[in-house]
């Protein structure tokens, strides 16, 4: 997917045009259930669906300093409220591994997670395989959030640039972005949630 | 809709990060260098575990307890933990000592209430500045006064009270957090050289325990708790100490562990008959009728003492048939004294007086049934019959299956509880104040001690009678009666020389100590000031209205022979009663000290109606808000039991005195309320010498002078507001009641045993040892020392030959059925103490509230529930012929069908508008208990012998009402 | 497995319902944000709802070994924390005007059943039942955790949440068959009974039983021979787990409840138990028949002068002894002593 270059993001947050209409349509699956991590998880979601968010769309957007995804989806009626709902994107720190392993030990990744409810907000995290992710660095990450009934609108920010433990990006490369969402209404959290398979490309323009 | 996200607030970091960042490199996750991208240091974290090893942190621990009435249950020694100067938990000191090998410790000792009193203290009840009412009374709308013009005010009110009215118009309602100790000291001074009133509340609350005063001529004695162990059958009696007596609890259960059997005698399925071997569902009211019954079963089975109730009982006493009074010395001598009882000897085969300055018979060998012939005085011959034969008459209906009608219970089981009692080696019941609320309840009482008496299981290890237990400091009553710093230490020449005269014609200690505290609710008996103690029943009955609810309906089954009106004036007329100041002289100021009569006295709402419209002033001293805050003219913060030092009465179930220290600073303006009443005092001397006010006759003939007030209340500046702790150390070291321990380090450790019983009006009726090493055993002196008990015939005494019994065909006890207090209405309103408050000081604490229930309710039957149509937490209304009030149903299978129960201690403010809990308690005085005059142990005096409110078996419907606001 | 274990044992025949163990844990460890509901520690009257309401009901545990599938309680099923309209009521309101819960109907609280239980008069029966975290040797809330966020540690088997890695995923919450995890909504995590770890790290026992008036709790390592742990647990086995059958192993045992006999129609005892023995196994497994008889048997010895090590454990004469090697007073760790100002 293309991440289109403007002048200044908040003047696209404002109302701007983020990327003409290019948007990209990312499929997503549920993750599997034998990979699940505990006995329990696979047990109590055995007879259950989830991974119910199938398609996110997916917009991208950079100024040179900081990097803005929109993502977008709808969700089935709610059947509790003690999940939020939860989105994330994630990009490799070295190498990519499968996404579904949540990264491994040599090629973690970084992600972005942003949920609502109580503690709403976006949150930096650092994974090296199923269950491992732990505080990732601060990339300035910020974002802003909208519901319409059941139509999630979520925009998440980052500044450019590279440190120890995140994923770098820079202006006029192409890494790699995964995606993975949780509908919380159907008490999606942890492992259980809908993934975009594979990788994508990321081409930020220069 | 946008969620969880300021737009604006996002927009400005999100273009500052941006057009400010272009560092193209971050910070490592989570760790040093604690700066990141935006500058924000990270802070430092140790880790989850340490937030909880930081959470059990404190920078100082002191010693403190709850000076408050929790009575049975008190007291219980605490650790105070502060952190940043506020007191945030406790945690029980849990060092008592073991007294000995065989017996369970008293560890840990506290209850739930004590537990959370951290919360309590600064939860938003609490009150810190002094606040005068704006608008009208009760209208909940107050500003901040600062204290010198609340008192200015109060001071001034006072003294023109006092010059035009009178100096008994001003009223001091002292609730059970009277310390007997500090707030003591200061209230009966201040009472004593103003001739103001203090409300004597122990009856009117219905701790009166009246039964153990006709029987044993006083209230006060108990055992200590760990003497359970010793015991073979333990008789939950007409109470729930399981419930009522958190921290005592474990000796009963420890006791059944090791093979005392329990017998659980009441109504409801209730928590202490779970622990019981044997449950007696005896309908509430119907005591008097199984006791009698298995009294009766006793006899008949021959399983009596007959050598106890020879030389403890007048069951042996000879009574003429023809007056049914005693046979007296003055019946048969010329001069000879009324106060000289007879006997038939059986082993002289004659009429011989029983011995009356001990209870050691000698060679008599008094004959249990007799009926006898002797000649009198006046050479005429009479018949006479002993007390026991009387009580075989008495008892003679009371059998099996006619107790079983009476107490809804099967025959078998009448037979069942007096064989267990009959066979058991050690019997003890368990002390309760049930009775005392009970219009019938002293006939219970009387009853049961008849088992007591008739089987020898008084005063004697692991057996005993419970009376009232109360073990206070005799140094006290020092700061009462003393006019100069010498007397402090030794009683005034004039109370000396009774005391040593009465001792020497024979008296006891403990009955000289009575008379004198007789003496106290006498104003004007003694040519110098004393505090007047009054009867608090009769006060809020005359001067409140609350005869007006019970007068008029003579209907109510309870056989009055007279109206109570007429009943009263012959109790005043002949001064068996005091009532002070006299019917018709208004009480214009009234002081409730950490007192909140509002929430307790039985039909309130005629405080309000009647009362308050009288008072010039109300002011309250409290803690927090309460129901009596929202009428008061003035509520004067006090300070808390962690923010002073004091102590407080104890009992002799846990005989140690328990010491509260000064944990924090007293919270905004709040002072002790020693300090306050010594303040008061300051400035009533202050506005009477500028106003030229000086000596003030009394209307009981004494004369006081307020321009010397606070001059003579200090000792001429000895004991000032600033030296409450120094009056304790005197109350300490006064009487030498803890051995060879210092006031320092009981004050440091916290708690201290006491080494003997203190002789002062509340205590001296325990009459027995305090061993360093074993339990206590109530009233051994009597039992084991022959010491003779302080009723008219110095015996255990079941024959009340005064004429209110002779009226009420109550000289010997029986059963009566309960009046239809309140009308004819098919369920009984019964009640008890609560587990989440100690009586209305915790209930409004919303840590108690969240954990049970936020909304008072009352119990009932699943039964009486449905046929009602009355589902759980559905509102009712519960109403009689006096009023009303509403609450949440509470439907459970504990309850005995017609039975219903509202625990105590809700507020006024705690039900919907229109009544609360006592709405519907028309509280009759019953007339026996105003009997008096000069001979008879049936007189008033400190705590006992004054008529007594009743709430229990109040008749009333419930229906369903509407939701409540 | 850890290393060793530690344990508590609940009398139930000593349980008066007082909740003092409920208020001194509230105090010492829920009192901060997002806590306002939480009881870690709770008393309920049996039969009855519990805590959380129904929890039985819930599900969770093991099934041959396999996890089951649990509810996951919440605010509502623990019961609201009300507030209450206090200055209302006291400074300005209208005037009389009621002291209240705040949000409409309050429902019913943690306790609200108290003192019910079931059966009809005059049959009927109830009991107290404290609890808290089991510190299960099987715990299925650490097998559920998808983060591995709970740990049971090595040195003395207490189960904890780690909070630095828990991510609020309330998987606990249903695998736990006991209900004993609660949720901070506020903070976004699962928080639970620590069983006083930093006290027994010092060697002080539980807030809980160190300051039950009941005196009904032991603490202690379960393969200390000398301790009061082991002797209830495997020498007499009078102290059993409760709901054995969820699968967990609890390290909480219970001495089961006398109760006083019923009564026949001519109101002599039948001997039979107030408290139906089936629900007695129902709650504790078949082992509870001979645990009754032999405290009744051993109670007779005693009440006929004779010996009985049982019995005397169970009165715990001298109480700190009820906490085996955690006999250490508060006061004396951190050498803060006694300030009397």
């Amino acid at each position: 997917m293309k991440c289109k270059r403007v002048s200044r993001i908040d003047l696209v947050l404002e109302g701007g045009q983020w990327s003409g209409g290019d948007s990209t349509q990312v499929e997503m699956i549920a993750t599997p259930l034998p990979m699940q991590p505990t006995g329990y998880v696979i047990k109590s979601w055995a007879e259950k669906p989830y991974g119910t968010i199938k398609t996110l769309t997916v917009d991208a957007v950079h100024d040179g300093h900081a990097l803005a995804v929109r993502l977008q989806w709808e969700v089935p009626p709610a059947t509790t409220t003690d999940f939020p709902p939860a989105v994330a994107f994630a990009l490799p720190v070295k190498a990519t591994s499968p996404l579904v392993l949540m990264g491994m030990a040599e090629a973690p990744m970084h992600i972005l997670r942003w949920q609502g409810g109580a503690q709403a907000g976006v949150r930096s995290v650092l994974a090296k395989g199923i269950g491992s992710s732990n505080h990732g660095p601060d990339v300035g990450q910020k974002a802003l959030a909208r519901q319409d009934g059941n139509r999630f609108s979520v925009v998440i920010t980052r500044v450019l640039g590279s440190g120890a433990g995140a994923a770098p990006l820079k202006a006029g490369t192409t890494t790699k972005i995964g995606f993975a969402a949780w509908d919380g209404g159907n008490e999606e959290r942890a492992g259980i949630k809908s993934f975009s398979v594979d990788w994508l490309d990321l081409v930020l323009a220069a | 809709m946008s969620t969880n996200f300021d737009r604006r607030n996002f927009l400005k970091i999100s273009a500052g990060a941006s057009a400010g960042l272009a560092m193209h490199s971050f910070a490592a996750a989570g760790g040093a260098p604690a700066r990141t991208l935006l500058g924000k240091p990270v802070p430092a974290y140790t880790g989850w575990k340490d937030v909880y090893r930081q959470q059990w942190t404190w920078d100082k621990v002191v010693r403190g307890t709850h000076i408050t009435n929790c009575w049975y249950q008190a007291h219980c020694a605490w650790d105070v933990y502060v952190k940043d100067g506020l007191v945030f938990r406790e945690e029980q000191a849990a060092e008592y000592e073991k007294v000995n090998d065989e017996l369970p410790d008293y560890n840990p000792r506290g209850c739930n209430k004590g537990g959370c009193f951290s919360e309590r203290m600064y939860d938003p009840t609490r009150v810190t500045h002094p606040l005068k009412r704006v608008g009208e009374r009760g209208g909940n709308k107050w500003e901040r006064v600062s204290w010198d013009a609340a008192l200015t005010d109060i001071a001034d009110t006072w003294l023109d009270v006092a010059t035009k009215e009178g100096t008994d118009r001003v009223i001091w309602d002292i609730g059970p957090a009277d310390d007997y100790a500090q707030n003591t000291a200061a209230f009966a001074r201040i009472s004593g050289l103003t001739q103001s009133v203090l409300l004597d509340m122990n009856t009117e609350i219905g701790d009166g325990h009246r039964g153990a005063l006709e029987t044993f001529g006083k209230i006060s004695f108990e055992s200590s708790a760990d003497d359970y162990f010793y015991s073979d059958l333990i008789l939950f009696w007409a109470g729930n100490p399981l419930y009522t007596q958190i921290p005592n609890a474990h000796f009963f259960t420890e006791a059944k562990y090791r093979g005392a059997k329990i017998i659980s005698i009441a109504p409801d399925y209730n928590a202490s008959a779970i622990k019981a071997d044997l449950w007696i569902p005896a309908k509430p009211g119907t005591d008097a009728a199984l006791a009698l019954g298995v009294a009766r079963l006793l006899i008949k089975d021959g399983k009596i003492k007959p050598d106890f109730i020879r030389e403890q009982t007048d069951l042996v006493f000879l009574v003429r048939n023809d007056t049914q009074h005693f046979l007296t010395e003055a019946d048969l001598k010329d001069g000879g004294k009324a106060t000289v009882f007879y006997a038939y000897d059986e082993a002289t085969r004659s009429v011989q007086p029983m011995p009356w300055k001990t209870l050691t018979l000698g060679e008599l060998r008094p004959a249990l049934e007799h009926t006898a012939h002797v000649r009198l005085k006046d050479g005429s011959e009479v018949a006479v019959s002993t007390v026991y034969s009387r009580m075989l008459l008495r008892i003679e209906d009371y059998t099996p299956e006619h107790v079983g009608r009476i107490c809804g219970i099967e025959p078998w089981m009448v037979k069942r509880l007096a064989a267990e009692i009959g066979n058991a080696k050690r019997v003890r019941n368990t002390t309760q104040s049930t009775h005392s609320k009970l219009y019938h309840g002293n006939l219970a009482t009387r009853a049961m001690a008849l088992v007591f008496a008739l089987t020898g299981q008084i005063g004697h290890k692991g057996a005993g009678f419970s009376g009232f237990p109360m073990l206070a400091n005799e140094g006290v009553e020092s700061f009462m009666i003393a006019r100069n710093l010498k007397e402090l230490d030794e009683h005034p020449p004039e109370i000396a020389a009774m005391f040593a005269q009465r001792m020497a014609a024979g008296d006891t200690l403990e009955q000289v100590i009575n008379d004198m505290s007789n003496i106290l609710m006498q104003p004007g008996a003694l040519p110098f000031a004393l505090p007047v103690n009054a009867s608090g029943t009769l006060f809020w009955h005359i001067h409140a209205g609350i005869s007006e609810l019970s007068d008029h309906a003579a209907d109510w089954n309870r056989g009055l022979k007279r109206s109570v009106k007429d009943h009263v004036s012959e109790a005043l007329g002949k001064k068996w009663q005091p009532c002070v100041p006299k019917p018709g002289d208004d009480p214009r100021i009234m002081f409730s000290v950490m007192s909140n009569p509002l929430r307790r006295i039985r039909g309130n709402q005629k405080i309000v109606e009647v009362l308050l419209p009288k008072l010039a002033k109300y002011v309250v001293l409290d803690f927090r808000m309460n129901s009596s805050t929202r009428f008061a003219d003035y509520v004067l913060p006090v300070s808390t039991w962690y923010e002073r030092t004091n102590f407080k009465w104890v009992t002799p179930l846990s005989p140690y005195l328990t010491i509260t220290n000064a944990a924090t600073p007293a919270l905004g303006e709040s002072k002790s309320d020693f300090e306050a009443i010594f303040l008061l005092a300051k400035k009533i001397e202050e506005r009477a010498r500028a106003r030229g006010i000086a000596v003030v006759r009394t209307p009981h003939g004494l004369e006081v002078n307020f321009s010397t007030l606070y001059q003579r209340m200090t000792f001429d500046g000895t004991y000032t507001e600033k030296d409450g702790e120094k009056v304790l150390k005197h109350i300490f070291e006064h009487g030498k009641l803890f051995g060879d321990v210092t006031w320092e380090q009981a004050k440091e450790k916290g708690f201290v045993r006491y080494t003997r019983i203190s002789n002062d009006f509340v205590s001296a009726g325990n009459q027995t040892d305090i061993p360093k090493n074993d339990s206590i055993v109530a009233l051994a002196n009597h039992v084991q020392k022959k010491v003779p008990y302080p009723t008219t015939t110095r015996r255990i005494q079941f024959y009340l030959d005064h004429p209110l019994y002779h009226e009420y065909d109550e000289v010997l006890p029986r059963h009566k059925d309960a009046p239809t207090m309140g009308g004819n209405y098919p369920l009984l309103l019964s009640g008890g103490k609560a587990r989440w408050s100690i009586h209305s000081t915790w209930r409004d604490s919303r840590l108690m509230m969240r954990m049970h229930r936020p909304e008072p309710y009352v119990v009932i039957s699943v039964g009486d529930a449905a046929a009602r149509g009355i589902k759980e937490m559905d509102w009712v209304s519960i109403r009689n012929d006096i009023g009303s009030f509403k609450a949440r149903a509470a439907v459970s299978p504990t309850m005995q069908p017609g039975q219903t129960m509202i625990y105590n201690g809700w507020e006024r403010h705690h039900f919907p508008k229109g009544g609360d809990m006592n709405s519907v308690s028309p509280s009759p005085i019953n007339p026996v208990e105003l009997a008096g005059g000069a001979g008879q142990h049936l007189r008033p005096f400190f705590i006992q012998g004054q008529g007594s409110m009743f709430d229990r078996e109040t008749r009333v419907e419930i229906e369903l009402a509407e939701r409540a606001a | 497995m850890s290393k060793r274990q530690v344990a508590m044992v609940m009398d139930l025949n000593k349980c008066i319902g007082c909740q003092t163990c409920t208020v001194a844990c509230k105090t010492l460890w829920t009192r901060n944000e997002g806590q306002k509901h939480m009881l870690w520690n709770t008393v309920n009257t049996q039969p009855g709802q519990g805590t959380p309401h129904n929890w039985e009901k819930m599900g969770g545990g093991f099934r041959n070994g396999e996890p089951q599938p649990g509810h996951r309680p919440g605010v509502g099923d623990f019961g609201k924390a009300w507030d209450f309209n206090y200055k209302e009521a006291f400074h300005g309101g209208e005037p009389g005007v009621r002291l209240a819960p705040l949000g409409g109907e309050p429902g019913q609280g943690p306790n609200h059943d108290e003192d019910v239980g079931g059966g009809t008069y005059p049959d009927n029966y109830f009991f107290y039942l404290p609890r808290l975290c089991n510190h299960c040797t099987h715990p299925a809330c650490l097998e559920a955790c998808p983060r591995k966020a709970i740990e049971k540690r090595e040195e003395d088997g207490i189960v904890l949440i780690n909070e630095d890695h828990c991510r609020g995923f309330r998987f606990c919450q249903e695998a736990c068959p006991y209900k004993k995890i609660y949720f901070n909504e506020a903070r976004g995590i699962s928080q639970k009974c620590i069983f006083c770890f930093p006290r027994l790290d010092q060697g002080v026992a539980n807030a809980c039983a160190r300051q039950c008036p009941g005196r009904l709790r032991f603490v202690g390592y379960l393969d200390d021979p000398d301790g009061p742990i082991h002797k209830l647990v495997h020498k007499y086995g009078v102290a059993l787990p409760l709901h054995p059958e969820y699968g967990t192993e609890p390290n909480v045992y219970y001495v089961p409840p006398l109760s006083p006999s019923k009564h026949d129609a001519d109101g002599k005892p039948t001997g039979e138990m107030q408290i139906p023995l089936d629900y007695l196994e129902s709650l504790f497994g078949k082992k509870v028949h001979q645990v009754l008889a032999l405290l009744i048997d051993e109670r007779e010895k005693n009440r006929k002068g004779e010996k009985s090590e049982l019995m005397d454990i169970l009165i715990a004469r001298e109480w700190i002894k009820n906490f085996g090697p955690f006999d250490k007073h508060p006061r004396s760790i951190e050498n803060i002593k006694v300030v009397v100002k």
